[in-house]
């Protein structure tokens, strides 16, 4: 029986070095991605991927799953790793990603691998959002820019960025409870 | 602010997109109000998988094996590491001479493996000649896994075939090991630049690069922690990483 990942966590804070493989099997492709998307560069985004599980080596036993699933906290980490890593970079953000309907059949999977109800709702929002809101959530998410350094960035007034985070967010947010409403189990 | 203005903040709250003294605003928010609390929960669970903005690309297969490898580094180096605090506190003579033989055997290998005339002295003269020229150019050290707080420059010729990097915040290193400077070719094809240490009290470690090719043959560099000798692999290090250089994606 295939374990789960909650197992395989356990068993890495037990020094199980063969759960932590079978963790970076599954999630490797998922944390690359991640880190790519901020970096940018092949290497650094390699690098960012195996500090991330040597992370989850040394910190599994802070996982709490009532806290939400794995699979963001994971990522979460990943993307703090890569954002760290970009600012010693001092490069300039990517933009303009195109995402294909694979990528987004992966995601979805993904995140509903374990616990997490994500469904088609919030992703159908998440890829259709207009892109000057994309355009500045992606700039806070993955680059960890303020609103101030996304409006100077963007040559863009400061309340203009507040107003289109604010209201992508919102949208996000609406998908996110019409799904929990279907899904009561959904966590968070 | 007011309230309303601070619950519209919420949202940018929970990417961490606001300036700390915002940001503070809105916890002192949070901890008198369970329904602003409840408003952000809703808006992390849906940051929480904004990662999906990401195109998937798959993780090169060779990370795997990397990944066992640096496991087992690291259950060689972690002994080592326990064993040299545990002597410190018997007396500095003792941390000193260990500290000696060290710098010798370091010196040693240093000439033997990289076959450059320039030592540390030679590349700190390299580096102040490059940094005092027009078109130098400039990348950053980014840190390893080994510690989060290194930090320093490349620094290369204009006409690119000459490199010195700087590096400050260096860790500690460990008995029984070394630094092992690669190069990485735009193919990914690592090659050994030679090995070096850190002197006790310096605050900056130069390391002249052997580039056997101009700059825009290589992707990278990096330093590994490596055991005495070096990496038993011509072409892969074995150890955690201590810092990278990304020069060309």
């Amino acid at each position: 029986m295939t374990p789960t990942d909650l197992q395989l966590l356990q068993r890495i804070d037990a020094a199980d070095e063969a759960a932590l493989l079978e963790l970076h099997a599954r999630y490797a492709s998922l944390v690359y991605s991640v880190a790519y998307r901020v970096l940018d560069d092949r290497m650094a985004a390699e690098e960012v991927t195996q500090d991330t599980f040597l992370r989850l080596w040394d910190k599994a036993h802070t996982y709490d799953s009532t806290k939400g699933s794995f699979v963001p906290w994971l990522l979460t980490i990943a993307r703090r790793l890569a954002i760290d890593a970009f600012r010693k970079q001092r490069r300039d953000p990517l933009m303009h990603t195109v995402l294909t309907d694979g990528d987004r059949e992966q995601w979805e999977r993904a995140f509903a691998s374990e616990h997490s109800d994500l469904r088609s709702t919030l992703l159908d929002v998440l890829y259709e959002l207009p892109e000057d809101q994309r355009q500045a959530i992606e700039l806070a998410y993955f680059y960890g820019m303020s609103h101030s350094q996304i409006a100077e960035y963007l040559h863009t007034p400061l309340g203009t960025v507040k107003s289109r985070i604010r209201s992508g967010m919102e949208r996000l947010r609406e998908a996110w409870l019409t799904e929990t409403a279907g899904n009561p189990k959904t966590e968070n | 602010m007011n309230r309303e203005e601070l619950i519209d903040l919420i949202p940018a709250y929970a990417l961490g997109a606001l300036e700390p003294e915002l940001a503070s605003e809105i916890e002192r928010l949070l901890e008198a109000e369970p329904e602003a609390r409840a408003l952000l929960a809703e808006y992390e669970a849906v940051a929480s998988h904004l990662a999906a903005l990401a195109p998937m690309r798959p993780a090169p297969e060779h990370l795997q094996s990397d990944l066992r490898e640096r496991l087992a580094a690291r259950r060689q180096a972690r002994p080592v590491r326990a064993r040299l605090l545990r002597q410190l506190p018997r007396g500095w003579l003792a941390a000193a001479a260990i500290l000696a033989v060290v710098l010798g055997a370091l010196a040693i290998l240093w000439l033997r493996d990289t076959g450059e005339p320039t030592g540390p002295d030679g590349a700190r003269a390299l580096y102040a000649e490059l940094i005092a020229l027009d078109g130098t150019r400039r990348f950053a050290v980014v840190p390893g896994e080994v510690d989060p707080d290194v930090t320093g420059e490349l620094v290369v010729s204009p006409a690119g075939d000459r490199a010195v990097i700087r590096v400050e915040a260096l860790p500690a290193l460990p008995d029984e090991n070394v630094f092992q400077l690669w190069l990485i070719d735009t193919e990914g094809a690592r090659t050994s630049g030679g090995l070096f240490g850190r002197e006790a009290g310096q605050a900056a470690v130069y390391i002249e690069v052997p580039l056997a090719a101009p700059l825009e043959a290589y992707q990278a560099f990096g330093v590994s922690l490596e055991p005495a000798g070096g990496s038993p692999y011509p072409d892969r290090p074995t150890g955690p990483r201590v810092f990278s250089v990304p020069v060309n994606s």
